[in-house]
């Protein structure tokens, strides 16, 4: 009795200690960006938002997040069309050819995102099409598409087809029936799954830094080059606010669907493979 | 052609993901794949490949990439391994917001986290002017195999927890009761029940930080500097610095022919054949 | 009467009527030349095991799918090429498919919304139907807070409503247990009564088939082996797979010679069993478990044997037997009185049955 009552005390201190470890750096971050004085360090000299009003001057980041933006949000719509359409199909349907569109869908997180980012800049190249904004649409659908197939057929998964059924037997048209039926059910996974599309492309650094171009930066390929010469608190004010920005889907993911749920399920068959980029 | 019309409604709905990953990043893949085999447009030769495999630099960074990723799988296994068997004992609020806690570095962008890795472990960074402060002399943190390490491990961390977390979870609790009333002590009970039992999560795991380490690209280069180089970022090196897409599609493939074959035979050796466990 | 009233009272012509219909997979057919037909009001069953095609044909009747071969009428019509909701078969799915997102109030109007009907209208409309089926109450409750036998009402609710020619009801109380399955049979019956809607009812439970029943069609392997009344499929199996289906036990093949008494001699399993009717050839006769006797004195049955007990069962007012006659195994069901009490395993008994009570199944294979 006495060594089941140590073991869990002794596992609630490692556990302890490990979140420190997770968040310990990301707190240190905030406390920097926090710093009044005009290097990187704790705020020992007292506390001040100098830096965050630094950063919103800087043209070059409100530029590049709005880049960010914008492409996240285009990706994530292409993704939410293309993988619940496709994620209906396999859920759905079985037919000669899903094992293929299943093995397509999760293809992206196979392929080293270096491998991906590079194919994508030199297949554009060699066509001699489109700019930096086309290619880095591309690369983030890829990217952001097989979580999407995957998080909507976790959401279909035991749905009873027999209500699409019932509907058109009822006399609804097949889109009647999937707009009344079927999506508002589905719904929460469509959320979560655009959600984390968001995250995915909106922090993209691994594929992106390829296929990016001087005149269209993203915010985190504008963050790392400036990361790597010029390291200063405005950087670190940067960070947090991506952090909070972040923060904001991860808790939509979490009351929508559970970030357990999306990771357990998704740790079966993929990795997140923005993870580093 | 009939079997097409019998499930047209399916494969309508796949069709516009089918179109757009075949064009957009099969073929993409399959190109710089074949680049490889016609460098300067003829071909196909294998010449680069040679040149390639020859280099003893190559040879260096590409054992350096193995290494890395075996130390950040083998200390993310042993390091998450306590905290999915907490998980266990706690309610399932607590479950959250743990398991919320140790994937929060997965879901802040990669430059985010590494750059709070720079911030502490510099020359001059947090660790350091705390080192000074206590009249210790600095020390060299930053742009060491271990701070690639540790970086990585940091990241990946929440992959291993969930993958431990599923597999231990589903283990009957009355396993242990049944262990214990035939004199099985705590430490045989796992070694008996636990263990073997989650063995499909360890491995899970481990392939999955396995084939991400081994493809980081911007915490190596970060962390790592320009002496830790690792393939993902020679790829780039090549890619981008010097425009020689050739040879960054050469290593690119290298790299991705690498994972694939420690996958597989660690797989293999795993689970006598049964890749499903993490494929399905 | 409410404006109900309007579903058509029972009549004995054929309503709805399949004929010779037939169904192919990729060259396979899992339903071979079926025809059917069930009378105005009438409750039809088709009972059968899994994979015998007769979820495939409800699926042809309701327009879920199209039939490849023959045509299926109602009220003289052809329907087959007509999509589901036009041709007036409404469906009660297995597990209700009853919509979670939606009130018990949407569920029931939304077949009414489908057709575009004035709000005001749906609502009187859907009100009526509530108070019809007992669900007023809970209107504006969702399908996970009912109890299974308020589903199965909002289920068929939501089917009536639209005022369907026939309700077609596919396996609804399979995943249930014994009890609430007799249950939610006898509600649905109540229901049918008050509607007097002509049913066609799916299920592989063959007390379920023959308790609600008027006609029942048994299907195995997608061929239709009989279709009759209740008492006619069980008392008269027309063929060996029926006979088994509807739970004969002992079930004899042998060769019959016509005797000179206008009936005949089956030689089977080393016994000689006289048969009613002139039989010759091949055949396969039933003697229901029933009508089989035991006794430890001679019997005065037109068959008798001499055979030793091998189990006896007290299920409380009937008494289950096997007995051994050589190698031939008897089981039968006999009224519980003081002499079979005192029956035990090894006894030496005499097994018999009135030549009467032996049924000559006509088909040796599918019909």
């Amino acid at each position: 009795m006495n060594a089941l009552r140590f073991e869990k005390w002794a596992l609630g201190i490692w556990t302890s200690l490990i979140s420190i470890f997770m968040l310990g750096p990301l707190a240190i971050m905030f406390a920097i960006s926090l710093t009044s004085n005009g290097y990187i360090s704790l705020p020992t000299e007292g506390v001040s938002l100098r830096w965050y009003a630094d950063m919103l001057r800087q043209r070059v980041f409100l530029d590049a997040a709005m880049n960010s933006i914008v492409l996240a949000l285009q990706a994530t719509l292409t993704a939410t069309v293309l993988g619940t359409l496709a994620a209906i199909a396999v859920t759905r349907y079985r037919f000669p050819g899903r094992g293929l569109i299943l093995l397509l869908a999760g293809a992206p997180l196979f392929v080293p995102l270096v491998m991906t980012g590079l194919a994508i800049l030199i297949f554009f190249s060699t066509l001699g099409i489109g700019g930096p904004a086309i290619r880095l649409y591309v690369a983030h659908v890829c990217l952001t598409v097989p979580y999407m197939v995957r998080m909507v057929a976790i959401a279909l998964a035991g749905f009873d087809w027999n209500q699409e059924l019932a509907a058109r037997n009822l006399g609804a048209s097949p889109l009647r029936a999937f707009v009344e039926v079927t999506l508002p059910q589905i719904m929460p996974g469509v959320i979560a799954g655009a959600a984390f599309a968001f995250i995915i492309s909106f922090d993209d650094v691994g594929v992106s830094i390829f296929v990016t171009g001087a005149a269209y930066k993203t915010l985190p390929v504008e963050l790392y080059a400036f990361a790597a010469f010029d390291l200063t608190p405005m950087i670190a004010a940067l960070a947090v606010t991506m952090i909070v920005f972040s923060a904001v889907f991860v808790l939509l993911i979490e009351r929508f669907f559970g970030v357990q749920r999306v990771l357990a399920g998704e740790a079966q068959t993929a990795p997140r493979r923005d993870g580093d980029g | 052609m009939s079997a097409f019309r019998r499930h047209r409604a399916a494969w309508l709905l796949a069709l516009p993901l089918l179109v757009f990953l075949t064009v957009l990043f099969v073929i993409p893949v399959g190109q710089i794949m074949l680049l490889g085999l016609f460098p300067k447009g003829e071909g196909p030769t294998f010449a680069l490949f040679e040149e390639v495999l020859a280099d003893p630099f190559y040879h260096r960074v590409a054992i350096r990439t193995l290494r890395i990723a075996l130390l950040t799988t083998l200390l993310s296994l042993v390091l998450a391994y306590p905290v999915a068997l907490h998980l266990r004992n706690v309610g399932s609020r607590w479950q959250s917001a743990i398991v919320l806690i140790m994937v929060s570095p997965l879901l802040t962008s990669v430059v985010v986290r590494t750059l709070a890795w720079v911030v502490l472990l510099s020359n001059r960074g947090i660790l350091n002017q705390a080192f000074g402060a206590i009249g210790l002399p600095p020390m060299r943190m930053i742009y060491v195999e271990g701070a690639v390490v540790v970086g990585l491990t940091h990241v990946f961390f929440g992959y291993m927890v969930v993958s431990l977390m599923t597999s231990i979870r589903r283990i009957d609790e009355n396993l242990y009761a049944a262990a214990a009333n035939l004199g099985a002590s705590r430490l045989r009970q796992h070694l008996e029940i636990t263990l073997p039992l989650s063995l499909p999560g360890v491995l899970a795991g481990s392939v999955l930080v396995f084939i991400l380490a081994a493809s980081a690209y911007a915490t190596p280069s970060l962390l790592g500097g320009l002496r830790i180089s690792m393939l993902a970022v020679e790829v780039f090196n090549q890619a981008i610095t010097y425009f020689n897409w050739p040879e960054a599609a050469v290593i690119s493939t290298g790299l991705f022919v690498l994972i694939a074959a420690v996958v597989w035979i660690a797989t293999r050796v795993a689970e006598g054949g049964r890749r499903k466990v993490i494929f399905q | 009467m409410t404006s109900h009233a309007q579903f058509p009272p029972a009549s004995t012509t054929d309503y709805l009527t399949l004929d010779v219909v037939t169904k192919r997979y990729g060259g396979k057919a899992v339903v071979k030349g079926v025809s059917l037909s069930v009378a105005r009001g009438e409750v039809l069953t088709i009972l059968g095991p899994s994979g015998c095609g007769k979820t495939t044909t409800l699926k042809m009747i309701a327009g879920f799918l199209e039939p490849d071969d023959g045509s299926v009428s109602v009220d003289g019509a052809r329907v087959d090429k007509l999509s589901s909701h036009q041709r007036g078969a409404a469906m009660v799915f297995q597990n209700y498919a009853l919509f979670p997102h939606m009130t018990v109030r949407r569920n029931v109007a939304f077949g009414l919304r489908m057709q575009r009907k004035p709000a005001a209208e749906i609502a009187r409309e859907v009100d009526a139907m509530l108070a019809r089926v007992r669900l007023s109450e809970f209107a504006e409750r969702y399908p996970r807070e009912l109890s299974g036998g308020q589903q199965q009402r909002v289920a068929l609710a939501r089917a009536l409503i639209i005022r369907p020619k026939i309700l077609l009801l596919d396996e609804p109380f399979s995943s249930l247990d014994a009890k609430l399955r007799k249950q939610l049979r006898s509600e649905f019956l109540e229901i049918h009564r008050n509607f007097g809607i002509t049913s066609v009812f799916v299920t592989h439970d063959l007390e379920e088939a023959f308790a609600i029943s008027d006609r029942v069609a048994v299907m195995n392997t997608g061929v239709l082996e009989q279709f009759g009344s209740p008492t006619e499929i069980f008392s008269r199996p027309r063929t060996r797979f029926v006979a088994d289906f509807v739970g004969h036990k002992n079930i004899f093949t042998g060769e019959a010679v016509a005797s000179a008494d206008g009936g005949s001699v089956l030689a089977a399993d080393g016994l000689s069993i006289r048969l009613p009717a002139a039989a010759s050839g091949e055949v396969d006769v039933s003697i229901p478990v029933h009508r089989v006797r035991v006794s430890r004195t001679a019997l005065d049955t037109g068959n008798a044997f001499r055979g030793d007990v091998e189990t006896v069962a007290y299920l409380g007012p009937v008494v289950q037997t096997t007995v051994l006659v050589g190698a031939t195994r008897i089981e039968s069901y006999l009224s519980a009185s003081p002499e079979l009490e005192t029956l035990r395993s090894g006894d030496k008994v005499e097994i018999g049955w009135d030549v009467e009570d032996a049924v000559v199944i006509p088909g040796a294979g599918p019909a």
